[in-house]
């Protein structure tokens, strides 16, 4: 009598992933040219990205997360029910997050990074302080999203240039929460100058 | 009035304190390593600014310019002078 089997493939527990990821951000060199990015090496060694210039975003509300938003364009015939094909009309990728560190470098970055900070050292009769003069003119900088992967090493989702234009509504309140400055930075490079990078092992020498 | 007790020679204790004496060093080196570092011309596509008093940093878009000759990439410029401009802030080519 011939048998019938049930045999699913098994699955991989060890590639279900979770823990935070780290944004930094860069001032971009010159117009659509990404900041330049550790070796694969030092990819995930925070202080090389600092060397390079990279500067982290600090403690975050609830993390961040990334959104990849396609819209799609049906292309349809009468003669059948189901589109003949599917048309890539917009495809939005954004980092979101709500920082938690109340810093003029956080409060320009998520305002959309056009302030400038002006600096005054203490002296007397003159305090200390440092102005945030803000501007409606943003600048783009390049940001990545670093985690550890599987392997247990670094993967890096770049995108070399990005804009920071979403809304930010600040709650001051007494007890409730801590000040929140909402982050969105939205790609705007062509999606195959975008990256993933998985560290698989070690070099061998 | 007490006599002090007399102390040999090799032993005299330093003039200057040896934490001040090593301040000082510290201070005449900082100023060569500026006077050299302005004696040599701005690597290619890159210009040096300063910022002036009162006060003693500018950033803008992740460029800062410090107080001492700072380089900063040509295309920066004119978004830095620009921003300097409505801070209130003076840069100045070093």
């Amino acid at each position: 009598m011939p048998t019938l089997p049930y045999t699913p493939p098994s699955y991989g527990t060890t590639d279900v992933l979770y823990g935070t990821g780290i944004l930094m951000t860069a001032p971009n060199p010159s117009l659509g040219v990404g900041a330049t990015v550790p070796s694969d090496a030092s990819l995930g060694v925070g202080s090389a990205w600092i060397g390079l210039g990279w500067s982290y975003v600090g403690a975050t509300e609830a993390g961040v997360t990334q959104t990849f938003n396609p819209t799609v364009q049906n292309i349809s015939i009468e003669e059948q029910p189901t589109p003949v094909g599917v048309a890539v009309n917009t495809a939005d990728l954004t980092f979101t997050c709500n920082l938690s560190e109340e810093t003029l470098q956080n409060i320009n970055l998520a305002w959309g990074n056009g302030g400038s900070i002006a600096t005054t050292a203490a002296g007397a009769g003159q305090p200390g302080k440092s102005v945030l003069t803000l501007s409606t003119t943003f600048a783009t900088l390049s940001a990545v999203l670093i985690a550890k992967n599987a392997f247990g090493f670094a993967t890096v989702l770049s995108i070399p240039t990005v804009v920071s234009a979403g809304q930010v509504q600040t709650a001051f309140r007494r007890a409730a929460q801590q000040r929140l400055y909402p982050l969105t930075l939205t790609a705007i490079c062509p999606f195959n100058s975008i990256t993933f990078t998985e560290l698989t092992a070690p070099a061998t020498s | 009035m007490t006599e002090q007790p007399a102390v040999p020679a090799g032993k005299q204790p330093p003039a200057v304190p040896p934490q001040d004496a090593a301040r000082d060093r510290i201070g005449k080196l900082r100023a060569q390593l500026l006077e050299a570092e302005a004696a040599l011309p701005p690597e290619p596509g890159t210009v040096r600014l300063r910022v002036t008093e009162p006060h003693d940093s500018f950033t803008v878009a992740g460029v800062t310019v410090g107080a001492d000759p700072t380089p900063v990439p040509a295309g920066a410029v004119p978004r830095l002078m620009t921003a300097a401009g409505d801070a209130g802030v003076t840069l100045e080519e070093a």
